[in-house]
C-alpha cells in the first residue's frame, strides 16, 4: 500500500481493501436477510431481525477484509516510518482502523437502509428497534477491530481466512455453549426470531451495545500498545474499553430479563366482526384470510361444547392462555400450507388434555404435547381439520372405527363429539366408541 | 522436489489440514445443533472440513510471483497436483482412521472437504490469490446461518445436507471438478 506524504490517514482509508467488499457482501446480506420476513405477518421487528442476523456471516467477512488492510499495515516499509513518529504512529493505526470500520459500517448501512426500505409498501406493524440496529453497528464494529488486531501483529497471508473462521466459530460458540444468564447476548452472531406477543427489552440491547463497543476499543488499544504513541494515550483507551465491556457484560449477565420482557403489554386484540376471530394487530390484514382458514373447523364444532364466543390468537407457551370463554389457536408465519397447519393445530390443541387452548379439555390433567398425534384422537382432529391424511389409525380395530365414523353425517359427527367430551379428553377412547 | 514443496507451504498447510480432518474424522458422531431453528444438525467433521479446504486451497497461493515468471514447467498444473495429493492423503488418512469404514457424518464432512476445496480453487482464479478463503467461507456460513427454514434444506445449502443427500454429493462434485480446471488454468498467471 502506498502511503500519500500529504494526507496519509486519508489515502490509508481511502485505499482500504474493505471498500471493494462493500457491495458484495451488502449483497450477501440481502439474501440473508431476504430469508428472514416472515410471510404475510410483516412487522418492523421483523424486518430489523433481517437487518441485523446477517451479522453472522457478514461480521466475520468484514473482519477478514480489515485483517487483510492491517496485514498490509503491519508489513510495509510505510509502516516504520508511520510508526517511529510520536504521534505518527497512533494516527496511522488508527487510520487503518478507522477506515475499515467507516466501510464496514456503510456496507451494514446499505443493506439495512435496502431491507428497510424494501417493508415500508407492506406497512409493517409496530416500529423499528433501533438500540438493535445501534448495538449490530457496535458488534460489526468489534469484529473489524478484532480483524484488524490480528492482521497488524500477525501479518501473513493466511491472517484473512484465520480471522473470518475464528470470530466465526467463536461467536458461534458463544451462542450454542452455554455458561452464563443471558450469553447469547455477548455474541455478534445473536438472533432472536420474532414474538409480536412480547416487548423487547431495549435496555439489554444498550449494554450490548456497551459491551460490543468496548471489545472494539480494546482492539484499538492493543494495537496501539506496539506502537510508540504516549503511554498516557494507550492506558486512557486500554482503560476506557475494558470499563465499557466489563459494564456492558455485567449489565447483560445481572439483567433478570432476556432479549424480550415477558409481558403482556403494547398491543390490543383487533376482532373481525363477523367471526369472532381476534388476533394480534400484526395480524390484522390477514383476517378475511385466517378467517377463510379457519371456517371448515369453526363449522364442525359449532353446536358442540368445543365452540366459543370467541377466538383469539395467542402466542405458543408463555401467554398462550386465552381469555376467559375463549378459545386460543396460533399462528405465526403466512408460509405455504398455512391454512392446514393452523386448523390442525387447533383441532388437536382442543383435543388434548391441559393444552392451554381454553377449550373443555384444558380443565382435564393431561399429556399437553400433541406432537406425536396417532391413533383414535387422530380421527376426529382429522375430520377436524378437513385433512383427512392426518388421519393414523392403528391396527384393524381403529381402521374400522375411522370408516364407521366416516360414515357418520356432519350432525352425527357433532352430537357424537357433545357425548364422547370427557373420553376424549381423558384420552380413554376405544374404538367400540365410535 | 522438497524446495518446491517448501515453496508451496505443502507441508505446513497439509498437516495442519490432516490433523483437523483426523479430529472430525475421530469424533465423527458428535453434531452441532444450530438455533435457534434447533433443525439443523451439522456434524463435527463439517466444520473441520471449511478450515482444511481452505489450507489445501491455499497450498501454493503465495509463491512469488516471480516463479510463475520465470519457471520453466507450468506452475499451475504442479499447484493443481500438490493440491490433489493434499487431498488424497487426507482423505485416506481420515477412512484409516475411521477403519475403513466411515459413518455418515464423516462421508458428509469429506464431500464438503473436495466441495469446498473445489470452491477455493474457484475463489483464486477470480480474486486475488489471498482470497482463497472468501467463497468457501461465504459460503459456509451462509448455510449454516440460513441453509434451513425449519423444515428442510434449502438448495444451495448442500454443505450442510444429509450425507446420503445424491445432490449434495453431486454439487460437491462439480464444485472440485471446477475448481481443479480453475487451479490448473490459472487466469491470474502473468504474462511471459
Amino acid at each position: 500500500m502506498k502511503i500519500d506524504k500529504r494526507n496519509p490517514a486519508l489515502a490509508i482509508i481511502l485505499r482500504s481493501r474493505l471498500r471493494f467488499a462493500v457491495l458484495p457482501i451488502a449483497l450477501l446480506a440481502l439474501f440473508l436477510g431476504q430469508q428472514l420476513f416472515d410471510p404475510g405477518i410483516p412487522t418492523w421487528v421483523n424486518a430489523t431481525q433481517a437487518v441485523v442476523q446477517p451479522i453472522a456471516v457478514c461480521g466475520p467477512l468484514l473482519a477478514a477484509f480489515a485483517a487483510w488492510d492491517a496485514t498490509d499495515f503491519g508489513r510495509v516499509a510505510a509502516r516504520k516510518r508511520m510508526r517511529l513518529s510520536r504521534n505518527g504512529g497512533a494516527a496511522a493505526i488508527a487510520s487503518v482502523w478507522l477506515g475499515s470500520a467507516s466501510w464496514a459500517v456503510l456496507s451494514f448501512a446499505l443493506w439495512a437502509t435496502l431491507l428497510l426500505v424494501s417493508q415500508v409498501n407492506n406497512q409493517p406493524w409496530g416500529t423499528i428497534t433501533w438500540p438493535w440496529l445501534v448495538s449490530a453497528t457496535c458488534a460489526l464494529l468489534a469484529q473489524v477491530s478484532a480483524g484488524a488486531v490480528l492482521g497488524y501483529f500477525w501479518p501473513t497471508f493466511l491472517a484473512p481466512a484465520v480471522a473470518a473462521v475464528v470470530l466465526f466459530f467463536i461467536n458461534g460458540a458463544v451462542v450454542l455453549i452455554p455458561l452464563l444468564h443471558n450469553q447469547t447476548l455477548l455474541s455478534a452472531a445473536f438472533s432472536q426470531v420474532q414474538q409480536v406477543a412480547f416487548t423487547i427489552n431495549l435496555p439489554i440491547l444498550w449494554a450490548q451495545a456497551l459491551w460490543f463497543t468496548g471489545i472494539a476499543i480494546i482492539g484499538l488499544a492493543i494495537a496501539l500498545g506496539s506502537l510508540s504513541a504516549p503511554t498516557k494515550t494507550k492506558i486512557n483507551v486500554l482503560l476506557t474499553g475494558t470499563t465499557a465491556a466489563a459494564a456492558g457484560l455485567a449489565l447483560i449477565v445481572t439483567s433478570p430479563g432476556g432479549f424480550f420482557e415477558y409481558t403482556h403489554s403494547g398491543w390490543d386484540y383487533v376482532c373481525s366482526k363477523i367471526t369472532k376471530i381476534c388476533v394480534h394487530p400484526a395480524l390484522e390484514k390477514a383476517i378475511p384470510q385466517i378467517d377463510d382458514a379457519l371456517e371448515p373447523t369453526l363449522a364442525h364444532i359449532e353446536r358442540t361444547n368445543f365452540s366459543a364466543s370467541r377466538y383469539e390468537w395467542t402466542n405458543r407457551g408463555l401467554l398462550g392462555e386465552p381469555s376467559s370463554g375463549a378459545i386460543a389457536f396460533h399462528l405465526d408465519s403466512l408460509s405455504p400450507g398455512w391454512k392446514r397447519n393452523l386448523r390442525l393445530e387447533l383441532s388437536r390443541d382442543l383435543l388434548t388434555a391441559g393444552s392451554s387452548s381454553g377449550g373443555p379439555c384444558d380443565k382435564v390433567n393431561g399429556d399437553a404435547d400433541p406432537g406425536a398425534f396417532a391413533g383414535l384422537k387422530s380421527i376426529i382432529a382429522a375430520w377436524l381439520a378437513d385433512a383427512p391424511e392426518a388421519a393414523l389409525p392403528n391396527g384393524a380395530q381403529e381402521i374400522g372405527a375411522k370408516s364407521r365414523f366416516d360414515k357418520l353425517s356432519e350432525i352425527d359427527r357433532q352430537s357424537w363429539l357433545f357425548a364422547h367430551t370427557n373420553a376424549i379428553c381423558t384420552s380413554t377412547l376405544n374404538s367400540d366408541d365410535f | 522436489m522438497l524446495l518446491r514443496f517448501k515453496v508451496s507451504g505443502f507441508l505446513p498447510l497439509a498437516s495442519i489440514s490432516l490433523v483437523l480432518i483426523i479430529i472430525g474424522a475421530a469424533f465423527q458422531t458428535l453434531t452441532i445443533v444450530i438455533p435457534p431453528s434447533r433443525v439443523l444438525l451439522v456434524p463435527l467433521p463439517v466444520f473441520a472440513a471449511l478450515p482444511a479446504a481452505v489450507l489445501v486451497g491455499y497450498i501454493g497461493a503465495n509463491e512469488p510471483k516471480i516463479l510463475a515468471r520465470t519457471a520453466v514447467r507450468n506452475l499451475s498444473l504442479r499447484r493443481l497436483l500438490e493440491q490433489c495429493l493434499a487431498t488424497v492423503i487426507i482423505i485416506c488418512t481420515a477412512l484409516l482412521v475411521a477403519n475403513l469404514q466411515p459413518q455418515g457424518n464423516l462421508i458428509a464432512g469429506l464431500r464438503d472437504f473436495i466441495g469446498l476445496w473445489g470452491l477455493a480453487g474457484v475463489a483464486r482464479a477470480i480474486m486475488p490469490a489471498k482470497s482463497a478463503w472468501f467463497l468457501p467461507f461465504a459460503l459456509f456460513a451462509t448455510s449454516v446461518v440460513a441453509g434451513t427454514n425449519g423444515q428442510s434444506i434449502a438448495w444451495w445449502a448442500w454443505l450442510v445436507a444429509p450425507n446420503d443427500n445424491q445432490s449434495a454429493l453431486a454439487a460437491a462434485g462439480i464444485a472440485a471438478v471446477i475448481g481443479a480446471i480453475a487451479v490448473a488454468a490459472d487466469p491470474t498467471r502473468p504474462k511471459h
